[in-house]
């Protein structure tokens, strides 16, 4: 019975096998989106995991030195000799053509258990600590910087991407670290009555573990970004399945009438049903996992570039094929497939046997359906709105994005069904009163693709206005921070100072670029020291400060602290802000987009003071005539063509920074898009086989097949416009949610919001050539139906 | 002569090769007549009707109406002979599902260029649908969906009523009831109606009877 019941079942799709891949690709794309970003996560969070794992990156204090210069070997042995059971680590970069290598030194004999490789711990120690050493790397990172190292490197997969551990002593060769550790790793058991690390060495500062930026924290809010992004092109693929199975299950209710009625229980009718969607969930799952690791593999080395960008992480350029997200992918497949069959497989359950399947059932069950959609968008919306008003943090945006988004879908046909009611209220022919009137009856069947639809340009609009906004924002921003018009790089501070002298004559002004690693209201940070100039008085707005902030830092009487520090620590104007041990109070608060670590500003002469050791290496100089200057630094100063950059460069390098930290979103938008439009098609292709009914008698009446053509392609683009017209308000309500609220969560700035009404039209037009094209196809295949076709509509009556 | 039908022959192809449904079919119906088409299944009743109708074209053979031949029609001409000279009415009556019952009756009068309002309240007075009018209709019953059918197609005056099988699908009292309500506003109109019908009953309330047998005229 099973065999023959399971034969009846899947000839259908036999006979549709437009409907079978419309469930097919629905399911895959959703799925492929969906494990995609997951296995970048999975790719992100492995790369974490691996540097907290070999490093102690977070599970063990640190001691550092205050200033955040490097430790003198002195300070660790008198910390030793006092009874501190601490391990130095060497940490730092070198560079291989512009790329560059993390090099961190730990010392086996002291550091704690489960420091360093794996392979490190499992065999002998002696060819990690004597001779050459050993360096132990991936095997992507030694293929990418082996060559060009004389040393012996060791495969170890679970260390962290671009990073190479060796034992201290190579670290500190390799690195030219002298008579120095760049930190202090503090063992967890420490022997009672030790005298206090201030008495011993006052300039160090010990962090407790959870204290230290933990990169898998920092990087948290980024990874649910692009998971929401995942969730959202997911949900537009369960739109579409969740259609073709509806369809399925509306047309094949004669056969299951038929099935039950020559003997089938419903329990095994309903089995049967549940083992065709296992079959259609596992091929579709497993094609869409494999398409997720393409665009994962695709978009990856684009993520890595944004983690790099955004907050210093360190992530594999390269694809592992990992269990975890393939078993998720395949999970969300089922679930997908689940959730899309949960209503029509409810139905069948309380379909009496003798109910027949109706021609219009579909419609007409549309019609409780669309109250049941309407009552639910009130709901969602009224929700979105609380949330809004009320919601807090990370959570509180995503919970806002999520019902606002759900809720509009819920709301569209809704509305399109009031504005198409108008319509025909306006229709003045009768060709036009059945034009609007049948296009409302189309709502039913095209309801799914066009939520996809709003779903997707919604997306589009709020994501490309975030990204406009943080663009248009940040140009202006790089404007104010980048106003000198040359910027160079001298070898050393001697150089430093002949700078200084020529550029006082050759140059308008000479603004040194002096900067020191530092903690910042408890993060790791630099401390940038500003000379009193015009330059800074004209160009820099803030987004809060005192009257006079110039004035003040000039005097060394404050601080300047970024905008990320200043939200993250909430620290205010006014506050106290201690750099290098002297307490300063914020006197301003500056934007500053896209650098990962806290920044601070106080005045040249201060900054001189606290840290004497840093001479100015990079200079930005003031001119009228930068083509002469550079000339003039070429010919007579003697510097090298490399190392001069003019204002326009360093621009552009960072808009090239900026753009490519925006490729993954863009990506993902034009990818839903895709989907969306495919749901149309395949929607429309659907409901083509099934329009000849209600066309045919249209025709009969005197309507050419071309003419019935060209509506169904207007009837495609109307709806599409209206949809458009429906997204635009979403949209920007989306573009404030990430702005307003998940931006400042996750990255700790708040952005402007700009308007892009071209791109919006751009996008309309888009909108409607992908579904005048989706319906071109159908509109083509009705207007040349054969008259016999039309005609089987009545014989078929009989 | 309103319609001249001359040796029409009509072929289909089918599994054992090509199927001649008319065979050469010729007659002639004036304005004001009505002609009954009867005959087995598959006799090329329907077929027969769709030629007429300008729904499909012959093989060979030619139909005036009015003097003008058909068969040379394109598509346009072919729906514009639908929109202004014939109105067919079908066995499932193949109302438009979306336009109520007020709607369904101007439709084609309206497509034609030629509403009245007036005349369209008569018919659905004439028909006991003027409660029916704001309903959509799914929400009718056969017999009365049938009578929109007939309200539509006379609403926009055809010079020729078509009718295949249009009470095939209603029980005998309703079917007499449609089919007296048509017969008299078809005279009213001074229309010419060609209908294809299996029962002799009715066929026998028509002018005159066609028996179609292998596609030829049997009698």
């Amino acid at each position: 019975m099973m065999g023959a019941g399971l034969q009846a079942l899947l000839s259908y799709w036999r006979r549709n096998p437009l409907q079978a891949l419309t469930l097919f690709a629905g399911l895959a794309l959703a799925t492929a989106l969906w494990s995609g970003v997951q296995a970048i996560n999975a790719e992100a969070r492995a790369s974490y995991d691996a540097a907290a794992r070999t490093l102690g990156e977070g599970s063990y204090g640190q001691i550092a030195r205050r200033d955040g210069e490097a430790i003198p070997l002195e300070a660790y042995v008198a910390l030793r000799r006092a009874g501190w059971l601490v391990s130095p680590v060497i940490d730092g970069r070198v560079f291989v053509e512009d790329r560059p290598l993390r090099i961190v030194g730990i010392d086996p004999l002291t550091a704690p258990p489960g420091i360093g490789p794996v392979g490190l711990q499992e065999g002998d120690l002696a060819p990690f600590v004597t001779g050459e050493g050993q360096v132990f790397a991936t095997p992507e990172t030694i293929e990418s910087f082996g060559e060009a190292f004389d040393i012996d490197f060791v495969p170890a997969p679970d260390i962290a991407p671009d990073t190479a551990v060796t034992d201290i002593s190579v670290a500190g060769r390799l690195l030219e670290a002298g008579d120095t550790v760049t930190r202090l790793i503090v063992l967890p058991e420490q022997p009672l009555g030790r005298a206090e690390l201030s008495e011993i060495a006052p300039d160090l500062v010990l962090s407790q573990p959870g204290e230290t930026a933990d990169v898998a924290q920092l990087t948290d809010s980024f990874h649910l970004n692009l998971t929401a992004f995942g969730l959202l092109s997911f949900a537009v693929g369960i739109f579409i399945v969740n259609g073709a199975i509806g369809l399925a299950f509306e047309q094949r209710r004669q056969v299951f009438r038929t099935l039950r009625a020559v003997g089938m229980p419903l329990r095994r009718l309903m089995v049967l049903l549940g083992v065709e969607l296992f079959l259609f969930a596992t091929v579709a799952g497993l094609t869409g996992v494999a398409l997720g690791y393409l665009i994962a593999a695709a978009l990856l080395p684009d993520v890595a570039a944004t983690l790099r960008g955004l907050y210093g992480a360190e992530v594999a350029g390269t694809l592992t094929l990992r269990p975890v997200w393939m078993l998720s992918g395949l999970a969300i497949a089922f679930i997908g497939t689940g959730m899309a069959a949960a209503g029509a497989l409810y139905k069948l359950w309380r379909l009496p046997i003798l109910a027949a399947g109706q021609r219009r059932a579909w419609a007409l069950a549309s019609v409780s359906t669309a109250r049941l959609q309407a009552v639910g968008a009130v709901v969602l919306l009224g929700a979105a709105v609380a949330f809004g008003l009320y919601g807090e943090g990370l959570v509180g945006g995503f919970s806002l994005l999520g019902t606002l988004l759900v809720g509009a879908a819920l709301g569209l046909p809704v509305v399109l069904s009031v504005i198409l009611a108008i319509g025909a209220r306006l229709a003045r022919s009768a060709i036009g009163e059945w034009f609007w009137a049948d296009t409302r009856q189309q709502l039913p069947g095209l309801s799914l693709a066009l939520m996809a639809l709003l779903l997707a340009m919604a997306a589009n609009i709020g994501v490309s206005t975030m990204v406009s906004s943080f663009r248009l924002t940040f140009i202006g921003f790089i404007d104010q921070r980048l106003a000198s018009e040359v910027y160079v790089t001298v070898d050393n501070a001697a150089e430093g100072d002949r700078l200084e002298a020529f550029g006082a004559e050759r140059a308008d002004a000479v603004l040194p670029l002096l900067v020191a690693d530092a903690q910042l209201a408890g993060l790791p940070g630099q401390v940038l020291g500003a000379r009193d100039h015009g330059t800074y008085r004209d160009n820099w707005t803030f987004l809060g400060a005192t009257d006079a902030p110039w004035d003040q830092i000039a005097a060394g009487e404050g601080a300047l602290l970024n905008e990320q520090t200043a939200r993250r620590q909430e620290v205010a104007v006014g506050d106290p802000l201690t750099i290098a041990g002297e307490v300063f109070p914020v006197v301003g608060i500056y934007s500053d987009y896209g650098n990962p670590v806290a920044q601070a500003i106080i005045g040249e002469d201060v900054f001189r003071t606290l840290y004497p050791q840093i001479a100015p290496t990079r200079f930005g100089l003031r001119t009228e005539d930068p083509d002469a200057l550079i000339a003039a630094l070429t010919d007579e100063f003697g510097l090298p063509p490399a190392n001069i950059i003019d204002q326009a460069g360093i621009k552009q390098i960072s808009l090239d920074v900026f753009e490519r930290t925006f490729t993954v979103t863009t990506a993902l938008n034009i990818l839903t898009l895709i989907v969306a439009a495919f749901a149309i098609l395949m929607s429309l292709l659907t409901l083509a086989g099934m329009r000849l009914p209600q066309l045919a008698p249209v025709w009969a009446l005197g309507l050419t097949r071309a003419r019935l053509g060209w509506f169904e392609l207007v009837r495609a683009l109307l709806l599409a416009a209206l949809t458009a017209i429906v997204a635009l308000p979403l949209g920007l309500a989306l573009a404030w949610a990430l702005l307003a609220v998940v931006n400042v969560e996750a990255f700790g700035w708040k952005l402007p919001m700009y308007l892009f009404p071209l791109d919006y039209l751009r996008l309309t037009l888009l909108a409607c050539l992908a579904a005048a094209l989706a319906a071109l196809w159908p509109a083509r295949k009705l207007a040349r139906t054969p008259a016999s076709h039309l005609l089987k509509v009545f014989s078929n009556e009989r | 002569m309103l319609l001249d039908v001359r040796n029409v022959t009509k072929t289909y192809p089918g599994a054992d090769g090509p199927i001649d449904v008319l065979a050469g079919v010729s007659f002639t119906l004036g304005a004001g007549e009505t002609l009954a088409l009867t005959g087995e299944s598959g006799s090329g009743k329907s077929t027969l009707l769709h030629l007429v109708g300008g729904l499909d074209q012959p093989d060979g053979g030619e139909i005036l109406i009015d003097g003008r031949d058909i068969t040379g029609f394109d598509d346009g001409a072919r729906a514009a002979l639908r929109r202004d000279v014939v109105g067919v009415v079908f066995q499932q009556f193949n109302l438009i599902p979306s336009l109520n019952v007020g709607d369904n009756i101007a439709f084609q009068a309206r497509l034609g260029g030629r509403p009245d309002d007036g005349w369209n309240r008569e018919l659905a007075a004439k028909l006991g649908l003027e409660a029916q009018l704001g309903k959509y209709p799914e929400q009718l019953s056969g017999g009365q969906q049938q009578r929109v059918a007939i309200a539509r197609t006379l609403a926009a005056r055809p010079q020729i009523v078509l009718a295949d099988e249009p009470t095939g699908n209603l029980d005998e009292d309703t079917a007499e009831a449609v089919l007296d309500a048509m017969l008299r506003l078809v005279d009213e109109a001074g229309a010419a109606l060609l209908m294809v019908t299996h029962s002799q009953h009715l066929a026998a309330r028509m002018g005159a009877r066609l028996h179609l047998s292998h596609g030829r005229i049997a009698a």
